[in-house]
């Protein structure tokens, strides 16, 4: 998809260390399109805060560049102080300014705008926002979703070129988060905004973003539509990363992969014989009970719609699978396993993924869009 | 910040060593740092001054330091200090033990009474001790007629100081305990109790144990203050460092002894303060794992509940009744003699305008400071930040006296000026306000600032439309805070005060050192009473 299009930010080997040994942004090459919402996904600690505040002016980079609209706005020499960069900023705490009503937070940042014009502009952008008389309240007098969703207007209002949001949803309560971040996405959508948006949460970060970076120790490992890097994760740290992905050891052969768990009808980028991973999802597995089957069913967890059963290999290797709740079977029946994979699995040699497409189709046509060429 | 990782968090924790330097701004350099300099050069300046001055003197100083009678000066230091700590964790500890715990009557009104204390000058309290106890105080005054007691033994000495500073600075002990009580989870009790242990088996092995980090640290507040104090040991004649320092400069003029006995007891205030950090970090070990809100179970006395309750009244009565009596029996013996009222307004006057100045001037100076230590750590900050703790290290008597050398050498024109009691004022009390100051930016999330910057606003913008609004009640509190402890200060007043500058505190002093105990009662209650409100309101402030 990633057409050639303008780019509002651009992030060039851009690095950033607090101590020699800790280097909290090493590297990072980032160029984020005209109205595209980015998410940034790692675990705590990897470093993604310090991107958006490198972006947003609060940190200097070490080495690199970083560029607002082509204009240069950081290096290792200059940096140009976050009020002249045009960088919304919405944060975890939403960090409304508790001492002003709702209206002047969110007219903070237009002082030099006519009072009619800034009083449309407050009106509009809370209509945006659906919260048309609110105007005289004060923040601790809203629920945490209201002030969430004022602090991305507070954001709006100067009309920046790009709106950063450090892990916004992660304040809120697990049952509204959900519903809340749809608004956001939204306004964010209805008013065209490019977005930066950080996140430990890996649903969050693929229901939000149209593009997705996955950032591990300071280094963004891999850029991708969500559904891409969810289907082709480039190593198996981000597969794990991305859900409870599991691996087993694979050799290739003329006929495709070879596993425990039976054949593959895939083609690999390494000559047959090579020893590989393969990585799966629960759902990918399926089973039936077999008197002579070599598995054993260890344990059901019932989560309602589905329900995951605990199996233990011949090997002693523990795999999972995933079945319609309607389908029942006792724990300690003997069982057969077998992949049922609706698209070419996720391969990996030391780590890193390998190419790999379905036997005896396209290997082009199998290419997914944007995805991580590998190494 | 919960979700941050250590690389994200490192944001506010700097580098250790200082990987790169921070590029500073002008803007910065400006408004935070050379103020913040200026103000430690002005803090720490006198000091060194004052080491100078001592290692001048050379071997003089030695001999000085070796004579049998600055042994017994620091035996008389050591030994009230000590004593005092003694008596202190006996009154405090029971005191909170009786307040939070058993079914003791009047146990809220006792809690708050018995705290009370803490807002009396010690030069007040012991001169409302002398002018009860003393050899022709009032108890003399009231035996005489019935008994035909013509002199009391004198309460002058050891056992004056020893009680007057017991029973002002117990409160030190009582308030960290009973703060220490309320936190403590229930459940480690209501643990013990079930494996087998009787009231007095918990007392013992469960909650005394847990009392030891605040028993700890209170003890030790007592000792500086026992040490620090010069206002009730001298009134009450008794010669510690702090007497023979004030003794040394006034009757000898023997600047450079008086500069040595200073080093020495500043060695022993900084030896107990390193104590204190070390009890400090002692308390992780002991912190509250349970949920708040549970209370633990009341202790019943029984019978013992009057027994304690006598207790607590004595107590009562003699640390607050009795010095409010006498205040008042005073009071109307300098009605009836016709009260100096001009002396007295003159006075209250100049109390008023040094602390004002003072509070100003402190909190003026302390927010560079705090603003770079909280927003912009590093160890330069850091080090600022610290150095202009010094105040806290050395008595009131050491900080004028230094203030006065330098005054003398270093800048004549300042020398018994307001500006130059001012500095002094400023030099004691800046850790009060950076400490005060600090507590109510770091509640500012920085997140706050950084939205205002990322709205397009400039940093004095932020500062002016978010900052300082929020950080307004944290202003007033840090300047009423200096304000109230200005106005009970004496050592720095009475060394450094311009000629003919009476405030509350000198006239109190001088009237008492005289015994004109009724010239002392108006300037007293007048104290007190701007003193006393505010300050009880700030001790139930902090009571949870």
């Amino acid at each position: 998809m990633t057409q050639p299009s303008e780019s509002i930010v651009r992030l060039r080997t851009v690095r950033k260390h607090y101590s020699q040994t800790l280097t909290a942004v090493d590297d990072v090459d980032l160029e984020v399109a005209r109205g595209q919402i980015l998410s940034i996904l790692g675990p705590s600690g990897c470093g993604k805060t310090t991107l958006l505040r490198l972006i947003a002016g609060f940190e200097q980079p070490d080495a690199g560049s970083i560029e607002i609209e082509g204009r240069l706005v950081a290096d290792p020499r200059m940096s140009v102080p976050p009020e002249a960069r045009r960088v919304g900023m919405v944060f975890q705490q939403h960090a409304l300014f508790p001492h002003l009503t709702v209206a002047d937070n969110i007219g903070f940042g237009l002082p030099r705008v006519a009072a009619d014009e800034r009083a449309s502009r407050i009106q509009h952008l809370l209509n945006l926002i659906r919260l048309p008389k609110a105007h005289d309240r004060y923040p601790h007098e809203l629920s945490g979703g209201q002030q969430q969703r004022v602090a991305v207007a507070r954001a709006l209002a100067p009309e920046p070129v790009i709106v950063l949001m450090d892990e916004p949803f992660s304040n809120l309560d697990a049952d509204i988060r959900k519903k809340i971040r749809d608004e956001i996405r939204f306004i964010l959508r209805q008013a065209g905004t490019t977005v930066v948006f950080v996140t430990h949460d890996q649903e969050e970060a693929l229901f939000m973003g149209d593009q997705m970076a996955v950032m591990k120790a300071g280094r963004l490992v891999q850029i991708g539509q969500p559904e891409a890097v969810f289907r082709a994760p480039g190593s198996t740290f981000i597969a794990q990363f991305l859900g409870q992905a599991e691996f087993v050891p694979a050799r290739v052969t003329q006929d495709g992969l070879e596993t425990e768990i039976g054949g593959l009808a895939q083609s690999v980028d390494r000559p047959p014989g090579s020893e590989l991973l393969v990585g799966f999802r629960a759902d990918d597995l399926d089973f039936e009970a077999d008197a002579q089957g070599k598995s054993l069913l260890l344990a059901r967890f019932f989560q309602g719609a589905v329900c995951q059963y605990r199996i233990r290999l011949a090997s002693g290797r523990i795999v999972h699978s995933m079945q319609p709740h309607y389908r029942q079977h006792a724990p300690g029946t003997p069982v057969r396993v077998w992949f049922d994979p609706q698209h070419p699995l996720p391969c990996f040699d030391n780590g890193q993924a390998v190419e790999t497409w379905m036997l005896g189709s396209d290997r082009q046509a199998q290419r997914l869009p944007g995805s991580l060429s590998p190494d | 910040m919960a979700e941050l990782g250590p690389l994200e968090a490192a944001g506010g924790l700097a580098a250790p060593g200082g990987f790169r330097l921070p590029r500073l701004s002008a803007q910065r350099i400006v408004l935070l740092w050379l103020p913040a300099a200026a103000v430690t050069a002005a803090v720490v300046l006198p000091v060194v001054y004052l080491v100078l001055r001592a290692s001048e003197a050379g071997p003089a100083t030695w001999d000085l330091l070796s004579r049998p009678q600055t042994a017994r000066i620091l035996g008389n230091s050591v030994g009230l200090a000590a004593s005092v700590t003694a008596a202190s964790w006996l009154l405090g500890a029971s005191l909170a033990l009786l307040t939070v715990r058993t079914d003791l009557p009047f146990r809220r009104f006792f809690a708050i009474a018995a705290a009370l204390p803490l807002a009396v000058p010690s030069y007040v309290g012991a001169y409302l001790l002398a002018a009860a106890l003393g050899p022709r105080g009032l108890l003399q005054e009231a035996l005489e007629p019935v008994l035909g007691v013509t002199r009391l033994p004198s309460i002058y000495g050891f056992p004056g100081a020893f009680l007057a500073l017991t029973l002002l600075s117990y409160p030190y002990v009582l308030l960290p305990v009973r703060a220490a009580l309320q936190r403590m989870d229930p459940a480690l009790e209501e643990s013990a109790r079930s494996l087998g242990h009787n009231t007095w088996g918990v007392l013992r092995r469960v909650t005394l144990p847990h009392l030891v980090p605040a028993l700890l640290a209170g003890g030790l507040l007592v000792a500086l203050y026992s040490l620090r104090d010069f206002g009730a040991v001298s009134l009450l004649r008794f010669t510690t460092f702090t007497r023979a320092i004030y003794i040394q400069y006034q009757s000898a003029f023997d600047r450079s002894s008086a500069a040595a006995l200073s080093l020495v007891l500043v060695a022993l205030t900084v030896v107990l303060l390193a104590m204190e950090l070390r009890a400090r970090h002692g308390e992780v070990r002991y912190a509250s794992t349970g949920i708040g809100g549970k209370t633990a179970q009341v202790i019943r006395l029984g019978h013992w509940r009057w027994l304690a309750l006598a207790y607590c009244l004595a107590l009562v009565g003699v640390a607050l009744v009795l010095p409010t009596g006498v205040l008042a029996y005073w009071l109307l013996r300098a009605l009836q003699a016709g009260p100096e009222l001009p002396t007295l307004l003159e006075a209250t006057g100049h109390s008023l305008l040094a602390s004002a100045l003072a509070a100003l001037a402190t909190v003026v100076a302390a927010l560079p400071i705090v603003i770079l230590s909280v927003r912009y750590p590093s160890d330069r900050s850091r080090w600022l930040d610290r150095l202009a703790h010094i105040g806290f290290a050395l008595p009131g008597v050491v900080v004028a006296l230094a203030l006065v050398f330098f005054g003398l050498r270093g800048a004549p024109w300042l020398y018994q000026t307001l500006p130059m009691l001012v500095l002094a004022y400023l030099v004691l009390f800046l850790p009060q306000a950076t400490a005060s100051l600090r507590s109510s930016l770091i509640q500012i999330p920085r997140q706050l600032e950084e939205s205002g910057r990322s709205l397009g606003r400039q940093p004095l913008a932020v500062f002016h439309r978010v900052t300082l609004p929020l950080l307004r009640p944290g202003l007033m509190a840090s300047a009423a805070l200096v304000f109230l402890t200005t106005m009970k200060e004496l050592q720095a007043t009475l060394l450094l005060g311009p000629l003919g500058f009476r405030t509350l505190s000198t006239e109190i002093w001088s009237a008492v050192s005289e015994a004109f105990f009724a010239e002392a009662a108006g300037p007293a209650l007048v104290l007190i009473l701007t003193c006393s409100i505010p300050m009880a309101y700030f001790i139930l402030r902090d009571q949870p």
